[in-house]
């Protein structure tokens, strides 16, 4: 039997995983009918390739140019006010909340760690970090989410815990920052800060990330973790905010 | 020293942009367009603030929503340009009938293209550009176990369009 399409094309670009290549090429070695077959794809595709050359205009330095007046980076192009007032509103709502008869802010705040996985024998370096906490936001997503550390800090960690809820979790302990929260993504503006935080994610669920300074520090796809930060007894990620991490 | 986001920003530029243009250029058949999009682009993700796990994907996935965005206006100047073909420029280069005859091959390339589904078209101007056939899959929302098959569909529907395109030329 021959090659069909799809591996053809494959073999042409180096598409196919190590076995089937291996059997791929053992065909071909075999029969010369698909071996012409390759051949006049590649040849047919060069041309091809070759005509839309012809498209092509001068990649001028102007063309290419980075735009003269780049806009900042996202953490400085909400105006203050804004920032301000989204801070002033997610404090009067979590003192709102907090205020509920039975609120379970107020039963959070009080027993940090000790919600539904059962990790309630938080380690005691863990309570002196989110004493005082001052602000938080809970977002749901039901898609890929990133949580955006948009700089390092001098001092502060990350506490990061995986739980049964389905809510995202953040709450800043130390100083304000700004947290502007998307469909997709939330973005800490924490330059200049030395807060520290603690981000419960949802065990289940898609796929999340946290990035500090653009980089990667945490990424939780199913089941799996990945991240260099260290993890302690009680099930908890710390990721150190100061350090130059992967 | 650590590097900023605008120096890595400055990388992924430095790294991409002349691919992304080409891209966008052979696209749209609109340098100028080309270059505001892929512009658009890397503001973008300036304003992203972060990287993206990788770039290069990411710029074209947002350039290409931008260029469908752009696609109806797009259609109005394509009018334009088949009446007023580039390379008007006189001075000196090949002689006159060598840029009839690239004038006239760019304008058979660019009505095959054009006559092309979007799908085809964009994939393969992709692949021309060296995207993996899994970058191809996230790019044009395609199943990648049949990038081969399509991309073999859409090479053959190319080769018929541009004989078309010749015979009527």
């Amino acid at each position: 039997m021959h090659l069909d399409t799809e591996t053809l094309e494959r073999l042409l670009h180096d598409e196919l995983d190590p076995r089937r290549q291996t059997e791929s090429r053992r065909h071909l070695d075999a029969c010369p009918d698909c071996r012409e077959r390759l051949a006049d794809a590649g040849r047919r595709e060069a041309r091809i390739f070759g005509l839309f050359e012809e498209l092509d205009h001068e990649p001028t330095a102007a063309r290419l140019a980075l735009p003269d007046s780049c806009p900042e980076p996202a953490r400085k192009e909400p105006a203050w006010y804004r920032i301000a007032a989204s801070i002033a509103l997610v404090i009067a709502a979590a003192g709102l909340l907090y205020a509920l008869p039975g609120s379970p802010l107020r039963e959070w705040i009080s027993r940090p760690g000790a919600d539904g996985r059962g990790t309630g024998d938080v380690g005691a370096g863990r309570s002196e970090e989110v004493a005082g906490a001052l602000s938080g936001l809970t977002v749901r997503s039901d898609g890929p989410y990133e949580i955006v550390f948009l700089a390092r800090q001098s001092s502060g960690r990350i506490r990061v815990e995986l739980t049964p809820s389905r809510d995202i979790q953040v709450r800043v302990a130390g100083e304000p920052v700004g947290l502007e929260s998307g469909p997709d993504r939330l973005v800490v503006s924490n330059a200049g800060s030395r807060a520290s935080y603690e981000i419960r994610l949802p065990a289940d669920g898609p796929p999340i990330e946290i990035l500090l300074n653009g980089r990667m520090v945490f990424r939780k796809q199913g089941d799996r973790v990945e991240t260099a930060s260290d993890l302690d007894p009680s099930g908890v990620y710390l990721i150190d905010l100061s350090s130059e991490l992967r | 020293m650590s590097r900023t986001f605008s120096d890595l920003v400055a990388e992924v530029h430095a790294a991409h942009s002349a691919s992304i243009f080409r891209f966008l250029d052979r696209l749209s058949g609109d340098p100028d367009l080309a270059a505001d999009l892929a512009q658009e682009a890397f503001v973008r993700l300036y304003r992203r603030g972060t990287l993206p796990e990788k770039p290069d994907r990411w710029l074209v996935t947002v350039a290409l929503n931008l260029f469908r965005n752009e696609r109806s206006k797009e259609r109005r100047q394509r009018g334009l340009r088949a009446a007023f073909p580039d390379d008007l420029t006189p001075g000196a280069g090949p002689s006159p009938s060598d840029r009839a005859e690239s004038r006239s091959r760019r304008a058979e390339v660019r009505s095959a293209l054009d006559r092309l589904s979007p799908r085809d078209r964009e994939l393969l101007l992709l692949r021309a550009e060296g995207y993996s056939y899994r970058d191809l899959a996230d790019m044009l929302t395609i199943n990648e176990a049949s990038v081969g098959t399509l991309l073999a569909r859409a090479k053959r529907s190319f080769e018929t369009a541009y004989e078309e395109a010749r015979r009527a030329s």
